[in-house]
């Protein structure tokens, strides 16, 4: 088939190993990527109980590129982890550049679907149809650098692709993240967790056959015209010229930062000043690297510290590699108040080898740094936790190099306090001192993320509290209110108010097509970043035309976004299962009650327009508003009557 | 009126210039932005506005205060606008 690989199956507690195609009638419907990865996970908990641990053994890993990726379309190759998700204990998956899931395609797999349990630590090598259940008790136990260099060298190939993950996935932490060739992190809802679970330490993968193309002249058209349509661009020479560290002083003048454990949602302009993009390419970038197969923007940067850069410079001399994500700076920049990209850097690079998600960590070191600053936490609670009378003064590198360390080793009461994620933290503190510490959590769907202001971004906000896997703002990503893209909301709405900022105006209707829409990219296998951020530069049917030159698969731009509607109904109809109604969707206090202090949004609250929001959100997804139940009519209309009559078993839907 | 403009990103590349006061004859954003161009060449202007619509490219914003301006926006003296391309991510 033009475009399309295989199944393959691997079962770790037998040791069996199989391939087969995918249905034609499943490609039809859900296309590929996170499609099939989301139908490959329904049905594994058809035959298994969804309520099972996450961290059993019956828990399923599935890794999937959609049919684009790899290839030269020229929007990049993003694979996706699925999986039941260990870190809040719902639908989980996770996104990753890199070259494994290419390497995973050219040797023929689209989809690998891993079961059962390993009884001592394993890795995985594919080449070609070569596949293989190895030994891996020589890489357990070290960081991901240290292990893919061991792989590599025991496979003899110095280049080979590699998903891995480090202590952390070993320790069972439920955020833990797999980090892919080498630096790229799967790093949302514990995929590193499930591959620990497995005793699994490493996929890796070599490929030799490339991918099929139907029609060679038509996909070239296509692929040139989203390179002109790229070209055309403003906001691409913007990612290519800073990749997302662009964002810090664009969020800055809008009022998008968080800092202090977003306490404040300005942060001083000494502080930001050393923390844009700017900054970072003056004095640490050596030049600008593509992460992914096939991408022609190339928004990551690699940089060195050269040791005089910075106050904290010298202490992170020689450090090489890629630099950090808006994500990072948000998190240890802004958040822990740590303005310097020398240590930035290193805390990027500290999470990614010992695997952990920068997301879940990102919250609670600030946390954990609000509860010392109001003195519910002192020397002598943090001596008790791990040994040393740590202080987590604003600020203090000390205390996030300990924290990441214990988290990722799990060898004191730090560790344990923080294994299972932000929400679950504070519940220990709580127990130990006997003092509420919930107003401090940061959480949107009681997970934790990296900090960023919300509450006068209400499409954003939304996002955060419905996310099918939780705490997320990838998952319906979108430039609407934050960008003020009028133009957006009229083509979509034939209204310009989902762009107008800092008001409530049709932004539930905007936070559910975005989900939708965004999943349509997804289960494609290309990046978001251009493509969601920018629906009217690569549209849906520029993309279908790709799609169709590639597989000879007749699909047009409102069929593919149907494919991506049914995928996102499927990840929702996983939860409802687990019993996640409209009470879980739900914003954290700070972001609810607490009006911003400052900046162009001063004043705004969740709470104000949180429940109406909502209402439009469930509306638009054809959901019943009162309970967020998926409904008979709208599932019929998507043609999921398989995933009705489950649902409806189990009284997780309505009429 | 005088008027404070400062680029970003990909804009300080096609202005060649990180922003400066400048003296206005207009009294509008859009009129602002034909000030600009004459001053910084077709380039510029070419980066901003769609040619085919009149209006701004996609994601080109220009922000005072945090907010939008579009291109009819009227002006006021010293006020401080920021060109910048709208983007977002993690």
């Amino acid at each position: 088939m033009y475009g399309y690989g295989e199944i393959l199956r691997i079962d770790l507690s037998s040791g069996d190993i199989s391939t087969e195609p995918i249905p034609s009638q499943v490609i039809r419907k859900y296309v590929g990527g996170e499609g099939i990865n989301d139908w490959l996970l329904w049905q594994h908990f058809t035959k298994v109980d969804p309520k099972i641990d996450p961290k059993g053994p019956d828990n399923v890993l599935i890794a999937g590129l959609g049919p684009l990726g790899g290839t030269a379309t020229g929007l990049g190759s993003k694979m996706k982890f699925t999986f039941k998700g260990p870190a809040w204990n719902m639908f989980g998956d996770s996104v990753a550049g890199g070259t494994f899931g290419t390497a995973m395609r050219y040797a023929g797999y689209d989809h690998i679907v891993v079961t059962g349990r390993a009884d001592k630590p394993v890795y995985i090598w594919i080449d070609d149809d070569k596949v293989e259940i190895r030994d891996a008790s020589a890489h357990w136990g070290k960081g991901v650098k240290e292990a893919v260099k061991g792989i590599r060298d025991e496979l003899g190939d110095t280049d080979m692709s590699v998903a891995c993950i480090g202590q952390a996935g070993e320790n069972l932490v439920s955020y833990a993240s797999v980090t892919v060739t080498e630096e790229r992190s799967a790093g949302r809802t514990g995929a590193g967790c499930v591959f620990g679970s497995k005793n699994l330490k490493a996929i890796a993968a070599r490929g030799s056959k490339g991918i099929s193309v139907s029609d060679p002249k038509g996909y070239l058209e296509a692929t040139d015209e989203i390179y002109h349509r790229l070209k055309s661009d403003p906001t691409h020479w913007g990612f290519r010229k800073n990749g997302t560290l662009g964002v810090v002083g664009f969020y800055d003048r809008i009022g998008g930062n968080a800092y202090r454990n977003n306490q404040f949602s300005m942060v001083p302009p000494e502080k930001i000043k050393v923390m844009l993009a700017r900054w970072f390419a003056d004095n640490m970038k050596t030049h600008d690297f593509a992460c992914s197969t096939g991408c022609t923007m190339g928004c990551c940067q690699i940089c060195e510290v050269k040791g005089h850069e910075s106050p904290l410079a010298e202490r992170y001399k020689g450090l090489t590699g890629e630099g950090p994500e808006y994500f990072t700076v948000a998190t240890f920049g802004m958040g822990c108040d740590i303005p310097d990209y020398a240590a930035i850097t290193h805390f990027h690079h500290a999470c990614n080898d010992y695997g952990m998600d920068l997301g879940e960590i990102g919250g609670a070191v600030p946390f954990l740094m609000e509860l010392w600053e109001r003195g519910i936490i002192d020397e002598e609670d943090t001596k008790r936790w791990c040994g040393e009378p740590i202080r987590f003064e604003w600020g203090n590198v000390e205390a996030v190099e300990k924290t990441i360390q214990s988290v990722g080793l799990q060898n004191d009461r730090l560790g344990e306090i923080l294994k299972d994620g932000l929400v679950k933290a504070a519940q220990n503190i709580m127990e130990e001192k006997d003092v509420p510490v919930q107003q401090y959590v940061i959480h949107g769907k009681g997970g934790a993320t990296f900090h960023e202001e919300i509450r006068s971004f209400p499409i954003w906000a939304l996002n955060f509290a419905v996310a099918s896997r939780g705490c997320d703002h990838l998952k319906g990503l979108n430039m609407m209110d934050k960008g003020f893209r009028k133009d957006i909301s009229k083509a979509w709405f034939g209204s310009e108010k989902a762009g107008e900022g800092y008001t409530p105006d049709l932004k539930g209707k905007a936070a559910a097509r975005s989900e939708n829409h965004t999943t349509a990219i997804n289960i494609t296998g290309v990046c978001v970043f251009r493509t969601a951020l920018n629906p009217l530069n690569i549209d849906l049917d520029l993309m279908a035309r790709a799609y169709t030159a590639l597989t000879g698969i007749e699909l047009n731009g409102e069929e593919l976004y149907l494919a991506g509607e049914r995928t996102y109904n499927l990840e929702k109809a996983f939860n409802s299962r687990l019993g996640l109604r409209r009470e879980d969707d739900t914003l954290c206090d700070r972001w609810m009650k607490e009006p911003i202090k400052e900046g162009p949004g001063k004043g705004m609250k969740a709470e104000d327009w949180f429940d109406d929001l909502l209402d439009e959100y469930y509306e638009y997804h054809g959901w019943d508003k009162k309970t967020s139940l998926q409904t008979r009519k709208k599932l019929e209309a998507l043609d999921m009557v398989d995933v009705l009559e489950v649902l409806e078993n189990e009284g997780a839907a309505t009429e | 009126m005088v008027i404070k403009v400062r680029f970003e990103g990909p804009i300080k590349d096609a202005a060649r210039s990180e922003g400066e006061d400048i003296k206005l004859e207009g009294t509008n954003v859009g009129q602002l932005i034909g000030a600009l161009a004459d001053r910084y060449g077709p380039r510029f202007k070419e980066f901003l506005i769609d040619e085919e619509t009149g209006g701004y490219k996609e994601g080109i914003l220009i922000l005072s205060g945090g907010r939008r301006m579009d291109l009819d926006t009227e002006l006021e003296e010293g006020q401080e606008l920021v060109f910048i391309p709208a983007i977002a991510g993690g």
